[in-house]
């Protein structure tokens, strides 16, 4: 204390390279966190992908060879119409089970 | 020796280390290749593949938190480190009818899960291949493994042939609730079970089974990591 | 240590009054939060003990037996970190602010900060604690807690130590002591080690091989870079302080400190003996455990030749005879190292009870004996007053050397007949499962000891804390006759 060396500007940058030394190897950990935290790369995996993925690349346009002249979609669109033209039937002969009815039964 | 000199010291006999020890280690392994099978030598194609997932992982952390390490270890050492690979059905079949399947830990043994649980002692055995033996007891005891697993952790006392173990009751893994219509499937044999309640397995005691009905080594290995051959 | 400057005795003394006030808050929380932290490990560890010989121990009350807060797991987890972070740690932050606050004679502007820091800490060991209990642990040895408990670890840790870096920096003089040598460096690598370690486990992904390599680190390095340098630190202080003698060869001691250096940050590894990671990592591991003994008996050899420079005072000071038992244990400490690291050595006790006994004797045994010696040496002078009884100073240091030395023969000697049973792969397991029962039993008899001394210990320190102590000239001595003192008459402490 009372030491020629003590004074606020000195304190503070004692501070800051102290929590730079503390800090050291975890600055050191982030920097070269690309090179080591590359993450699991599960090659086993990979490979595996590769070959399915192929083989669904295959089927894909095989399909789609099929089905270019058949245009599935306009059959599509007419049935939607259809279903929601079409009213639902009431049939009273049909008793729901749970309900009134069926109870009174 | 000045303060600068200190630190400077300081910070290479530690950089050194924990560059050629921790850093450089870690980043090559967790790019480890994979490795396939050769169609002249292992008759099969593909790729060498031991990940697991989904609720085996869940069992994991479910044995890490239960602190199992501490009593068991999950590595079977090469020979010039230890006799693990010749004890009786902890590193395979040494009579399967394909061949002997016993071999020591490889690298991808551990995969899917975060931290290789090698365990801090051998009080119980080593649980490398315990889905093996317990599929064998179970068979024996014409129940079927997971029940004979479920068994195991509530008491493992409860069998003649190991009444000395001191693998402790995980009872904190199961539960009792009263029997509703013909119970449940999972219901444990238990007799100091009132009528009326059944025993049964928490969901932490469900993925820990499977995680350990999980632990066994005895898929084919390529021939270029058996060291068997 | 008063050669540097200029000041008169009696301004010395009165610098060591400001510094021994103003941090008078922090160290005593610290030492009293430790101590009972250190109680409810070793309760922690009493359980976990017993479950590993008798695990329907009848004596047990049921709510012991049947409770998931104690299976066994759980409680040797529990025991292990609160034993490392709940008492090692804070005991060691005590010892150090003061420490650096007294060689460096600066009184501390930021106590306010650091009892701060010290409360955040206890919160986040409760929280930790409370977390594997229930069933949350990560499953990572002595990483345990939960992954939300380390960063509020690291931020207290750094409030609480930098301030004696700055206080380094505006130090009067050029010169130092070996001790500030041991704890800055402790300060620097307790945050290397941890900051790293925690990052390679929890945050980055890797392979699995790999996380527990390093862990096992961590294991090691925490022990030799931070616990170990702290205790050296204290013992190379309060030696020549007690004794009045200077240390035998200052040179020695700055060759320990840079072997220390060297050698500890490569160990670790060899708890992967046979796994399936780069060969040279298990054996640089093995080299490192067996050259400790290098550091281990420089630094033995050095403080005890010291302590016979000057017999008059041993039998009498209990600051004394508890940091001898630690450096006698140290030189032990390296010599077991020795013998479980050998090839034949390793594969036997690599997964026994051995290196249970290992951790206990380097925490327990040296770290911790050391400690109480500093406690015993700086409580009076932040509290200004003296122990009450020299009975109850006895009572836990013999209890303690019965304990911690019962462990270790138990553990290291048990190790190996585990592991001569367990590597004969012919014997049905049974063997090898039953072979350590009467070791383990050894151990638990030796935790019951070791619970007494620090329920002896942690009274005594309460009763310090809340200003209770004798107010008198002269220091509580073992073996002193009550008639008649070698210091005289009663009156104020002296705090040199």
């Amino acid at each position: 204390m009372a030491s020629p060396t003590d004074h606020p500007i000195r304190r503070f940058g004692a501070f800051l390279l102290g929590l730079l030394l503390i800090s050291l190897f975890g600055i050191v950990c982030f920097f070269s966190s690309p090179f080591l935290a590359k993450g699991e790369q599960d090659a086993a995996y990979e490979v595996n992908s590769k070959r399915r993925l192929e083989i669904k690349k295959q089927v894909d346009s095989a399909q789609a060879e099929v089905l270019k002249d058949l245009q599935p979609e306009a059959s599509f669109k007419q049935a939607a119409a259809s279903m929601i033209s079409d009213q639902a039937v009431a049939d009273p002969s049909a008793i729901v089970p749970g309900s009134p009815t069926s109870l009174n039964q | 020796m000045t303060f600068k000199h200190f630190i400077l010291g300081l910070s290479i006999t530690f950089a050194l280390p924990w560059f050629f020890v921790i850093a450089v280690p870690y980043a090559k392994m967790s790019q480890t290749q994979a490795v396939s099978f050769v169609e002249d030598i292992d008759e099969q194609t593909g790729v060498y593949t031991t990940k697991r997932a989904g609720r085996v992982l869940d069992g994991a952390k479910v044995y890490g938190a239960e602190g199992c390490y501490l009593c068991h270890s999950q590595l079977v050492r090469p020979t010039y480190a230890g006799s693990d690979v010749w004890r009786l059905d902890w590193a395979g079949d040494a009579n399967h009818p394909d061949g002997d399947t016993r071999r020591e830990t490889n690298v991808y043994d551990y995969a899917g899960e975060r931290f290789a649980q090698i365990g801090l002692t051998r009080t119980g055995p080593d649980l490398s291949n315990v889905g093996v033996r317990i599929r064998k007891y179970a068979k024996e005891a014409e129940i079927s493994p997971e029940e004979w697993a479920y068994m195991h952790l509530y008491n493992p006392r409860h069998k003649l042939t190991t009444s000395w173990s001191v693998c402790p009751s995980s009872t904190q893994l199961f539960r009792t609730c009263d029997v509703q219509g013909q119970g449940s499937l999972e219901a444990l044999s238990v007799d100091s079970i009132k009528d009326g309640e059944q025993l049964i397995p928490k969901e932490s005691a469900r993925a820990l089974v499977s995680y350990l009905l999980s632990l066994k080594k005895d898929n084919k290995v390529p021939a270029s990591i058996d060291y068997s051959r | 240590m008063a050669t540097d400057t200029n000041l008169s005795n009696e301004q010395d003394a009165i610098i060591r009054a400001e510094v021994d006030r103003s941090l008078r808050h922090p160290v005593m929380f610290f030492f009293t939060s430790g101590a009972v932290w250190l109680a409810i490990s070793i309760f922690f560890g009493m359980i976990a003990s017993i479950k590993q010989h008798d695990p329907d121990f009848g004596l047990l009350p049921d709510f012991f037996k049947d409770s998931s807060l104690f299976a066994v797991g759980r409680a040797y987890a529990a025991h292990m970190n609160v034993l490392l972070y709940g008492w090692g740690a804070q005991a060691a932050f005590g010892v150090m602010i003061w420490l650096m606050a007294r060689l460096t004679r600066q009184p501390s502007r930021n106590s306010g900060v650091i009892l701060t820091a010290g409360h955040l800490w206890n919160l986040a060991i409760a929280v930790g604690l409370i977390g594997i209990c229930t069933g949350k642990g990560t499953g990572v040895s002595w990483m345990e807690f939960p992954t939300c408990v380390w960063p509020v670890l690291l931020l207290s840790y750094v409030l609480i130590a930098v301030w004696s870096l700055v206080q380094f920096q505006v130090r009067d003089g050029s010169r130092t002591f070996i001790s500030q040598w041991y704890l800055m460096a402790a300060m620097l690598w307790f945050p290397w080690v941890f900051l790293s370690s925690h990052l390679f486990v929890f945050v980055f992904e890797g392979h699995p091989l790999m996380t527990a390599g390093v862990n096992a680190w961590f294991k090691a390095t925490l022990v030799f870079l931070f616990f170990i340098p702290v205790a050296v630190g204290a013992a190379y202080y309060l030696t020549p302080k007690v004794t009045g003698r200077a240390i035998y060869s200052y040179k020695l001691a700055i060759f320990g400190f840079w072997a220390l250096a060297v050698i500890g940050p490569w160990a670790g590894m060899q708890k992967l003996a046979g796994a399936p990671i780069p060969h040279f990592l298990p054996y640089m591991g093995m080299v490192a455990m067996i050259l400790f003994m290098i550091p281990a008996i420089t630094v033995g050899v050095n403080i005890l030749v010291t302590m016979k420079k000057a017999p008059e005072v041993l039998p009498y000071s209990p600051t004394l005879r508890f940091v001898a038992a630690g450096s006698i244990l140290l030189v032990v400490l390296g010599a077991i190292g020795i013998a479980l690291n050998t090839p034949n050595g390793l594969r036997e006790t690599q997964f026994s009870i051995a290196g249970y006994g290992y951790e206990i004797l380097a925490i327990y045994g040296v770290f911790s004996m050391i400690i109480f010696g500093a406690i015993y040496f700086i409580v009076p002078r932040i509290t200004v007053r003296e122990w009450l009884s020299s009975r109850f100073i006895n009572w836990h240091f013999w209890l303690s050397v019965y304990g911690v030395v019962t462990i270790v023969f138990c553990s290291i000697f048990g190790g190996f007949l585990q592991g001569e049973a367990q590597e004969a792969f012919d014997k049905p397991w049974m063997d090898a499962a039953t072979r350590g029962y009467a070791y383990t039993l050894g151990t638990t008899i030796a935790w019951h000891f070791i619970f007494v001394s620090n329920l002896v210990f942690l009274l005594h320190l309460l009763l310090m804390w809340m200003r209770l102590g004798r107010r008198s000239q002269h220091p509580t001595l073992l073996h002193s006759h009550h008639a008649e003192s070698p210091h005289g008459g009663e009156g104020f402490v002296d705090n040199a």
